[in-house]
């Protein structure tokens, strides 16, 4: 479903690489977790492949598309719900989902279905109509994930989804993901609630100073203990390991050592 | 008061709102060149003041005189600080983005809105500086010149405390006048275009409400300028409304030794009172506005029954978006319906005050008819405004994508191209552009007396040609280089090179309006009208198409504003 290979991304006037030759895939019907410290380059990544960010080495490829060569198909794919919740706030969150589903070309009995579904499981129907400028942050949250669900991507990209949601928002979007999954589509999100990620995803990835440190089945990663103590393992200073040297018994050695 | 929180907040605002900042040395050149550029534009007014204080100090004879002459300089100051800080007192005060945040901050409201003032006050001060230094300077050599009056000490005193202390009372008439200005915003917060609609009207009205009263005497039945355009009455005649304004004449007479210390110590406990007087009403007004303002219970836009879920395309989907998200935010549609208002205002305005001086010119002797300007000049300088509002100072366009601010990145992530919301924003400034041509239309058919068909249709026609060729350039130079990161609007529609450049490519299509409809009035006043009207409007549809060759290159080159757009790094 998404397909990353030797990607790297350098910003214009910085000598440095916010990520260096990363490479991962995110197969069919997969949860898979992204971790890293902050400023690890965990946003420049999905802001690569969500098409924010130009890039220039390496290949993303989403259900095929090439990002670079074929955006908006690549785009078509995509659901993105961003860390900040960013949307226009003078719309109504009506308005703001009838764009959305405008712009991704859903029909009016998909969109009002798909639209009305969430819409209770959220309770939020109530404020429909109501300016977003007015809602609280997890209400804003919820918009933008009704937005990015109502055509019904294949793969599904949450930034740090579940900040701000209450516990009841927060269990129903992880069924939600779950439930996406189980249709043949991905999810591919990241957070810094490691317990959260243990429990739903699939395999999980680690990025620290835009490299990849880790990628696994979950269950291999936590073997030894939580997925919590690998992580703080592996992301330590002194630990470093490059890309190539990388093995999860070299990553399982320096767990040993911890 | 905490003295050093007020202190904290005083700094950080002088150096955030005041103090250029540059991200690089690149950005650091262009604010020198805009700074070059606007020395050179003003270089002309202030350059005639100078001269006109000059004559006028050498020719005076006695302190008082001087004194007079010196209370008419500083109300004049007093009313350039009045006209140029309504606009940026509301921007910096209440409509700025920072105010929640400050809200939320250990720091008194108080502390929060001296912070605030004291920055707006020290541009004032600034403004003062620039109008009265030059001023005191052409005194100094006027005066010396004539050697018919000696300066004291007290004119090299007292002309400091002038430039910090003339921007007092301005500033508490607009920190009270701007309450209801933003009281009637926040009312109509449910509405907010109709908001901006209603401040625009009311900035508008301010400006007529300057313009008019002004022009009215210069060219009125008592004007002080008489047939042959000199001054009819004598400078002391002239200078004697100066007598009549007592702080502003207290100070000027302190400045020319006549009881200096007395009316220095008036003027200055006058100054004083009226800013305590003006902080302690303003203060209160603005701590119970930043309260309310803030209340958000939501607004309601219900949607009619079986129009809940309608479908749109790509195309009307943008231009839907974009005119919502433009119109529903008072700061952004306030600016982009200055540059709308402002061509109509302007032209009215203009015709208003031309007619009025013709009207004070002598009946010609020879045909018994009294002077009057042609259709031909009033549509030159329609043309002129319009182009030069329209397409020059055109915020929408200008920083059309930076207005945008971080959600910009919402569009990236969507499917669909660049061109696309190129389009649409290029055609949501072509309806403003058609409404605000269109004003003005019906502005020339009231005012201008002999404006025929040919006048209203060739006004559309070329102005449409340059301000869509404007529109075009501005647009694409924003997407270039969009500043995203914003506040405070004032930093991309003020401290901002991408929105001088339209103006100054604006310029020679402007000029040329105005020249040809004074060439058309000089030269061809007895030609048929209509053919006069075609030679206007012919030549401003030739100028229209080289700007929509030069600035467009003819049609929208799709595939290069994709690459651009792709580019972006937010």
């Amino acid at each position: 479903m998404l397909q990353i290979n030797n990607f790297s991304k350098k910003y214009k006037n910085n000598d440095k690489y916010s990520v260096k030759n990363v490479s991962f895939e995110v197969k069919d019907g997969e949860i898979f977790g992204f971790l890293g410290p902050n400023g690890a380059g965990k946003s420049t990544t999905i802001k690569c492949i969500t098409g924010i960010l130009p890039f220039t080495e390496g290949t993303i490829n989403v259900a095929g598309y090439n990002v670079h060569e074929d955006p908006i198909n690549a785009k078509l794919q995509i659901g993105f719900v961003p860390d900040n919740h960013m949307m226009y706030e003078q719309l109504t969150a009506r308005e703001y989902v009838n764009f959305m589903a405008d712009i991704y070309k859903v029909g009016a009995e998909d969109r009002k279905n798909r639209s009305n579904k969430l819409l209770e499981l959220f309770e939020l129907t109530d404020v429909f109509d109501k300016q977003i400028s007015s809602f609280s942050h997890g209400m804003k949250q919820k918009i933008c994930i009704i937005g990015a669900l109502v055509h019904k991507p294949k793969l599904w990209i949450l930034d740090e989804p579940l900040t701000g949601l209450d516990p009841k928002s927060a269990h129903i979007l992880k069924e939600l993901m779950k439930e996406h999954c189980q249709e043949g589509n991905s999810v591919f999100f990241s957070s810094h609630m490691l317990e959260v990620v243990e429990k739903i995803c699939d395999r999980v990835a680690i990025i620290d100073k835009g490299e990849l440190i880790a990628c696994d089945v979950v269950e291999e990663l936590k073997k030894k203990d939580s997925l919590e103590n690998f992580f703080l393992a592996v992301t330590n200073e002194d630990n470093k390991v490059s890309n190539e040297d990388f093995s999860l018994e070299k990553a399982e050695e320096l767990f040993k050592n911890e | 008061m905490n003295n050093s929180n007020l202190m904290t907040l005083i700094k950080f605002n002088i150096k955030y709102y005041l103090l250029p900042r540059f991200a690089d040395k690149k950005e650091k050149r262009k604010y020198i060149g805009i700074i070059i550029l606007f020395t050179f534009a003003f270089i002309v007014p202030i350059g005639m003041l100078v001269a006109t204080i000059y004559t006028s100090a050498a020719s005076l004879t006695s302190e008082l005189e001087l004194a007079k002459m010196l209370s008419v300089l500083f109300v004049s100051s007093e009313i350039a600080t009045l006209f140029f800080s309504l606009f940026s007192y509301l921007q910096i005060m209440y409509l700025s983005k920072d105010n929640e945040f400050l809200l939320s901050l250990p720091v008194r409201t108080v502390d929060i809105f001296i912070g605030k003032i004291v920055t707006t006050l020290l541009s004032q001060v600034l403004i003062t500086a620039i109008i009265l230094i030059p001023s005191m300077i052409s005194i100094v050599l006027g005066v010396t010149k004539a050697n018919l009056i000696s300066l004291s000490a007290w004119f090299y005193i007292v002309f400091p405390i002038a430039i910090i202390t003339l921007p007092f009372l301005p500033l508490m008439v607009i920190a009270i006048v701007s309450f209801p200005i933003m009281k009637i915003m926040t009312y109509l917060k449910k509405h907010p275009t109709l908001g901006a609609i209603i401040s625009t009207a009311l900035i508008c009205a301010f400006i007529a409400a300057i313009y008019i009263p002004l022009y009215s005497t210069l060219y009125g039945p008592n004007s002080p300028i008489g047939e042959d355009g000199e001054l009819a009455m004598d400078l002391s005649s002239i200078f004697g409304i100066g007598e009549k304004i007592p702080h502003t004449f207290w100070i000027a007479k302190a400045a020319m030794n006549i009881s200096p210390a007395l009316n220095l110590l008036f003027y200055i406990l006058v100054a004083i009172a009226v800013f305590a007087i003006g902080i302690l009403i303003a203060n209160f007004l603005y701590k119970g506005f930043m309260y309310s303002a803030n209340e958000n219970s939501g607004i309601v836009r219900q949607v009619k029954k079986g129009e809940e879920f309608q479908i749109l395309n790509t195309e009307k989907s943008l231009l839907k978006r974009e005119f919502l998200v433009l119109t529903r935010d008072s700061q952004k549609f306030m600016n982009i319906l200055m540059s709308v208002i402002m061509g109509p205002l302007m032209t009215a305005i203009l015709i208003f005050v031309m007619k009025m001086a013709a009207s004070s010119e002598p009946v010609d002797p020879e045909t018994g008819e009294a002077f009057a300007f042609t259709a031909a000049t009033f549509c030159g300088f329609a043309s002129c405004f319009t182009i030069m509002m329209l397409g020059g100072s055109n915020v929408g366009a200008s920083a059309g994508f930076s207005l945008e601010g971080p959600s910009f990145n919402i569009l990236k992530t969507l499917p669909i191209k660049g061109s696309s919301v190129f389009k649409a924003k290029l055609k949501f400034n072509d309806i403003l552009n058609i409404i605000s041509i269109c004003i003005v239309a019906v502005v020339m058919m009231i005012m201008i007396d002999g404006v025929n068909i040919l006048d209203i249709v060739g006004l559309i026609v070329s102005s449409f040609l340059i301000v869509n060729s404007l529109d075009y350039f501005s647009l694409k130079r924003d997407l270039k280089n969009p500043k995203l990161n914003w506040t405070n609007i004032k930093e991309i529609t003020k401290n901002n090179f991408s929105t001088l450049v339209p103006m100054l490519i604006s310029l020679p299509a402007a000029f040329a309006g105005m020249i040809i409809g004074i060439v058309c009035e000089v030269v061809f006043y007895n030609l048929n009208r209509y053919l006069v009207s075609l030679i206007i409007w012919g030549t401003m549809i030739i100028i229209g198409l080289l700007y929509f060759i030069i600035l467009r290159g003819g049609k929208i080159k799709l595939e290069e504003i994709d690459r651009i757009y792709e580019e972006i790094e937010a």
